[in-house]
């Protein structure tokens, strides 16, 4: 497998005739888990929808692993795709479906399973969402946001990715539910390895399950490494984020802890 | 130096490159294998080493046959750096999808060992899913033997090949599974024995139930509707109460939405009937010599019927839709909840600018149709009766009564209420999903058509003896 899950290189991206990001670097190594933080506006959302994909940059590369989205082989693009999954900040469940249906997607598209196989994965990934089998006939709009998340994650998961992108995974969760969701992917990751790619603000989070932490301002990542080292990091937006109330007792507990 | 390899130009030299370490290594391997074949003929017995060490050298060599082809094809030598680049994207493929999954068996008297190896995950079951479930049930037929499972050469494992091999090691009497394979494996057998999907069975009272649930729904609409009605009335009746807090914006905006816009289309469509009309009516009448009675068909059948029929089905496919697939989304999107929590009435704010918008807009729209198919006449009575546009103007007052024109303005009235409001109602009662936005869309245009073919025979029997 290869090192790097993610390369992203110089990255240029225009959004409304504007550059928000210019000259980017930014790799995720494979097993580890690599959070990005930065203002609101600093372009986190942009820069992880050019990371999966959905939107082309207007300079620089991005490759995950190892393929550009732009290439013109789409066999690989295709399985670079599947080895990827991404977990919405709303879920984007298809709220036309059962739970079940939602979670059988992804592997009724990838083929080759018959219908066991596909009852028993999803019945075994709603198990490791600590979700209960009778939610499977349930459809998105009669869950709750918790169960929404959880849910959206076991379809990321499905496909066993090797690359995990979460963007916000802890949003409008209460902090019972975050802390639980915070252990979910920490076992999850100690039963298969995969790598996490994930955009957050909440402090405990990022402290808890972060191997590196990559803080966006300015156009580009002006600070790169574990949570501690970043922290030290004089810019102003890492003062103010890590530096606040807030951001010292994080760490503090966790020191302690 | 110069950079002189292009990018495509370096891909392809690697290849090439990539292509001859593999061959060369390949035939390097092959070499061990005359010492193992010539093993018989000096009269030693292949031990299962050797089995297993022939079994992988066969595959190679398999492997390798393609470039065989090459060799045996004329002119099979142009198309080696095809078949080389073929070769090598198929051999990264696999490489990608990693090691092959492999069940081997051993039968030790009668018991049957199945030796799984290889990685187990999406990627390699997806090709050899199938082929392996042949073997291992061919495998059981002949042994009738619960099968021991040793699952220590096991490569790789992901969901699929837990799922796969958790049902396929189900009651078996002795499983070995490496510690770090453990719990994906456990967590796949649990997914299996989830409680199995209960299937529709065929009801024999199902149609009964069906036309019965038409029923409810039939009459919760009603309800619905009668309830939208009457929050309607009271929002009128709150505004006359203060007037300042009419939403005129709102309703001037709608007003030039479902009218204004709607101009273009509804008069094209509507020249385009008079033409059509006055064209077919002209060949019948002329064939009695009453050409000018061409002048009445025409004139009563476009201004009391054709104008604000057509004007009012065409607005029901522009606006009603863009009505109900508004409010639905805002349904989805709980703006609609999002207004009710600030104290603002939804029927108020939403729903009644564009009723009384539509049946503002539509007489007017129906007026300008009027005239566009009434042109359309003119036109066509010219072309194929010779009737002039002065004659054909002068006459129309006189083959019209004015009735018939107020008659077909305040149905266009009604028609735009109705329109307005049977889509306000289906937008309203959207659930949020996205099927049930499109579902109401679709309901409330067929709704909104047919309410107006129905509204518009009402007023026939009502009016008679107008006009």
């Amino acid at each position: 497998m290869e090192e790097h899950v993610v390369e992203v290189e110089k990255l240029r991206n225009v959004v409304g005739g504007a550059a928000i990001h210019r000259d980017l670097d930014l790799s995720v190594r494979r097993d580890e888990v690599m959070t990005l933080v930065g203002g609101s506006g600093s372009g986190k959302t942009q820069l992880l929808r050019v990371i999966i994909g959905l939107k082309h940059p207007a300079a620089g590369s991005v490759k995950v692993f190892g393929v550009s989205w732009q290439s013109p082989d789409t066999r690989l693009v295709r399985e670079a795709r599947q080895r990827m999954g991404m977990l919405f900040q709303n879920g984007a469940l298809y709220s036309a479906l059962t739970l079940f249906e939602n979670i059988a997607f992804p592997l009724r598209q990838r083929g080759g399973l018959d219908e066991t196989a596909i009852r028993g994965i999803v019945y075994s990934k709603l198990e490791q969402v600590e979700l209960e089998p009778r939610h499977a006939d349930l459809l998105p709009a009669s869950l709750s946001g918790g169960m929404v998340k959880r849910a959206a994650l076991a379809r990321a998961l499905a496909l066993s990715p090797d690359l995990l992108v979460l963007d916000e995974p802890t949003a409008g969760l209460d902090p019972d539910r975050s802390e639980a969701f915070v252990r979910l992917i920490e076992r999850l990751r100690r039963d298969r390895r995969f790598a996490v790619l994930m955009v957050t603000h909440d402090l405990e989070t990022l402290h808890e399950l972060s191997d590196r932490v990559a803080v966006l301002a300015d156009q580009h990542i002006i600070a790169c490494g574990t949570p501690d080292e970043v922290r030290r990091h004089p810019h102003r937006f890492v003062r103010s984020f890590f530096g606040g109330e807030r951001g010292r007792r994080a760490f503090e507990d966790a020191a302690a802890a | 130096m110069k950079r002189l390899t292009s990018r495509p130009l370096r891909a392809v030299l690697d290849l090439a490159e990539r292509e001859r370490k593999f061959l060369i290594s390949e035939l390097a391997q092959i070499k061990g294998l005359m010492p193992i074949l010539m093993k018989p003929r000096n009269k030693q017995k292949w031990s299962p080493e050797d089995l297993a060490e022939l079994r992988v050298q066969l595959r190679r060599l398999s492997r390798l046959s393609p470039y065989l082809v090459v060799a045996a094809m004329p002119g099979g030598l142009a198309m080696l750096p095809a078949l080389a680049w073929w070769l090598d994207r198929r051999r990264q493929a696999r490489a990608r999808a990693g090691i092959p999954a492999m069940l081997d068996f051993e039968t030790a008297g009668a018991a049957l060992c199945v030796r799984v190896s290889g990685d187990w995950t999406y990627g390699t079951l997806r090709v050899r899913s199938r082929e392996l479930r042949r073997r291992l049930a061919e495998e059981r037929d002949r042994t009738r033997a619960a099968a021991q499972w040793d699952l220590s050469g096991l490569g790789a494992l992901d969901d699929a090949g837990a799922v796969w091999l958790a049902r396929e090691m189900a009651g078996a009497p002795g499983i070995e599974v490496p510690q770090r394979f453990q719990p994906i494996l456990e967590q796949g057998s649990h997914g299996l024995v989830a409680p199995r999907e209960t299937r529709a069975r065929f009801d024999p009272l199902g149609a009964i139930v069906a036309i019965g649930e038409l029923g409810i729904r039939f009459a919760a609409h009603l309800r619905g509707g009668i309830a939208l009605l009457g929050t309607i009335a009271l929002d009128c009746g709150n505004l006359a109460r203060r007037p300042r807090d009419f939403p005129l914006l709102e309703l001037s905006a709608n007003v030039y939405r479902s009218g204004v816009s709607a101009l273009p289309v509804t008069m094209l469509v509507g020249f385009l009937v008079g033409v059509v009309l006055t064209y077919l009516s002209a060949l019948q009448l002329k064939k009695y010599g009453a050409d000018l009675l061409v002048i009445n068909i025409v004139a009563v059948g476009v201004v009391r019927e054709l104008g604000p029929m057509l004007a009012s089905i065409i607005a029901a496919g522009r606006s009603g839709s863009t009505m109900t697939a508004q409010l639905g989304v805002m349904r989805v999107t709980e703006e609609i909840e999002a207004l009710s929590v600030m104290g603002v009435s939804v029927t108020e704010r939403l729903v009644l600018p564009k009723v009384i918008g539509l049946s503002i807009a539509m007489p007017l729209v129906a007026f300008c149709t009027d005239a566009a198919a009434l042109f359309g006449g003119m036109v066509a009575a010219k072309v194929t009766l010779g009737i002039s546009f002065a004659a054909f103007l002068e006459a129309l007052p006189r083959v019209v009564a004015e009735s018939n024109f107020w008659i077909g303005l305040g149905k266009s009235v009604v028609f735009g209420f109705a329109v307005a409001f049977i889509a306000c109602h289906y937008g309203l009662r959207v659930l949020p999903n996205t099927d049930s936005l499109g579902a109401a869309v679709t309901q409330s245009v067929v709704a909104a058509i047919t309410s107006v073919i129905l509204l518009d025979a009402v007023f026939a029997v009502m009016f008679r003896n107008i006009g």
